[in-house]
């Protein structure tokens, strides 16, 4: 895939600078590049949980299966 | 034997321990047909020398002889998944950044397997480092399934449900993150188990995602199921996951079918997109269950539709964080697909793992509400057949989606509530794959779910078939 324009693409210069500037995670361009269609698949099933009323759930850190 | 590539457990134990069967003579069986069969299918990382597996197993015909009492899975030829850690053994996860990678200890599960009388032959491959669902590598090669070479074994535990179909042994262990023991035995025409999250140890198993990891057998059958989970499960208090609960006779009470049995039929989700052919063996299964007198209705999870969003979250943070150190230094020594899963985990907000553990918690409440309604859930485990090594896509109902997202469909959700999850062979296509039926149970209640696998399988044949290649 040829790499996109860092400037041309908001997700990508977020992930970019989320990636160096506060994960210090070492990344190419090319290995963001080619990621970036998962981040997009990922990031838009994390969305479709914005409808979900969760107001009265505890998230479940230390996972116990509900009995 | 059924026509079976190999014995059953049951079999198998109760010919070594009356001297109809000897210990060598199975072990020679298995080695036999992983000979055969092992370059062409890709299923080991790492085999056992022959001769020290015979000699094991000829250490076992000798105690049976001499009246020295012998543990439930003695002699019986047993594979583990290449994420086990064991101590005489390599444990790679398919991985060129593990190749060699050496633990010098066993897994909890499987210290208890040795001890049982297991007979361990060797590691066998995983989707690397058990993170897809077809055990296709790039660096270890694609595993192949049995039924058709072309097509993909599943995964991420393709080497075990390889290995279980073709007689290489007769149980073998997996993993399971977002459906990773059901895949390859959907794929395969076995028998695999889920376990209730907790039951069994996840200690000295490579994590892919520490809150959605299940360790579970793979076997031909469902009473080989219980013999292996009956080993298999207990309390490791040095597994934080690990839950203290009492373990049921499995292998005593599997043969017990309920008498009434309310089975549910999830109203959202698991139907709505399913390969005809795979519809029509699922119906057909529930006619059977229907014959048993047992009743069939309707139940309805609603917050189904987001359990897509929150297992991506949970499980693409979790890995990414597991991996992060060995990331920082191996990145170029990980397969392209698996570098793309690991690098995107990386830019998930803090706040949508939690907004997943949240919803996690709504999912599994509706779980808890259906089954105080049914004893279990039926549904088809893989609502596809399994596709070729080359296939990206696949049309259902007209609408075309990823292989990927099809595989994991109807097994992901268990894996967030960490319900029990039994898949048994149902039927094959016309073109000779196998096709599979996933019955889900209550949390810790996997005795149930293996009494209605085993009348089923009472009832039916599709376990006992040999794959063409065997």
């Amino acid at each position: 895939m040829a790499n996109r324009d860092l400037n041309s693409d908001g997700l990508l210069v977020a992930c970019d600078a989320v990636l160096r500037e506060i994960a210090g995670y070492p990344i190419t361009s090319d290995r963001l590049n080619a990621a970036l269609p998962l981040i997009r698949e990922i990031q838009s099933a994390i969305r479709a949980m914005d409808d979900v009323d969760v107001s009265a759930s505890e998230p479940m850190t230390t996972f116990r299966p509900v009995t | 034997m059924n026509g079976a590539p190999s014995p059953s457990i049951r079999e198998a134990r109760d010919g070594i321990r009356s001297g109809a069967l000897s210990s060598v003579e199975l072990m020679e069986a298995c080695l036999d047909a992983a000979d055969r069969l092992d370059n062409k299918l890709n299923v080991f990382v790492t085999r056992v020398d022959r001769e020290v597996l015979l000699q094991q197993a000829a250490h076992i015909d000798r105690r049976r002889k001499t009246g020295i009492e012998l543990g439930p899975l003695a002699g019986v030829p047993i594979a583990l998944k290449d994420i086990y850690f064991t101590s005489d053994l390599p444990t790679t996860a398919s991985s060129k950044v593990l190749a060699g990678h050496r633990t010098n200890e066993d897994a909890f599960t499987v210290t208890k397997l040795r001890q049982s009388g297991a007979l361990i032959v060797g590691k066998v491959q995983t989707h690397e480092f058990a993170y897809g669902p077809t055990t296709v590598n790039e660096f270890a090669g694609p595993s192949r399934n049995p039924w058709n070479p072309d097509h993909v074994p599943g995964g991420s535990s393709g080497g075990s449900a390889i290995a279980v179909a073709t007689g290489m042994c007769l149980g073998a262990t997996g993993s399971d993150t977002g459906g990773s023991i059901r895949h390859p035995s959907a794929f395969c025409g076995v028998t695999g188990l889920k376990p209730t999250y907790g039951l069994i140890s996840r200690r000295g198993i490579l994590s892919l995602s520490w809150s959605l990891d299940h360790a579970g057998p793979i076997t031909r059958t469902v009473e080989d199921a219980a013999f292996m989970l009956q080993v298999m499960a207990g309390f490791d208090p040095l597994d934080p996951g690990s839950i203290e609960v009492p373990i049921a006779d499995y292998v005593a009470g599997v043969g017990h079918a309920p008498g009434s049995l309310r089975v549910g039929i999830p109203r959202e989700h698991f139907l709505d997109l399913v390969d005809a052919e795979v519809r029509e063996a699922f119906d057909a299964s529930l006619r059977i269950l229907d014959g048993f007198g047992w009743k069939i209705e309707e139940v309805s999870i609603p917050n189904l539709r987001y359990a897509l969003g929150a297992e991506l979250a949970i499980l693409s943070a979790e890995a990414s964080s597991y991996h992060r150190e060995m990331m920082r230094v191996h990145a170029d020594d990980v397969s392209s697909d698996i570098r793309k899963e690991l690098d995107s985990g990386m830019v998930l907000l803090a706040t949508d793992y939690l907004l997943a553990q949240r919803v996690r918690r709504i999912i599994a409440q509706e779980f808890r509400a259906a089954f105080q309604k049914v004893d279990v859930l039926a549904t088809p485990t893989i609502p596809i057949p399994a596709p070729r090594i080359d296939q990206s896509d696949v049309q259902i109902a007209g609408q075309t989606i990823s292989v990927l997202s099809a595989i994991w469909r109807n097994t992901y959700p268990t894996n967030l509530t960490g319900s029990p999850a039994l898949c048994i062979p149902c039927g094959f296509t016309e073109g000779g794959l196998p096709i599979s039926l996933q019955l889900i149970g209550r949390n810790f209640d996997e005795l149930t779910l293996l009494q209605v696998g085993h009348r089923f399988q009472l009832e039916t044949d599709w376990h006992s078939r040999t794959p063409p290649v065997v």
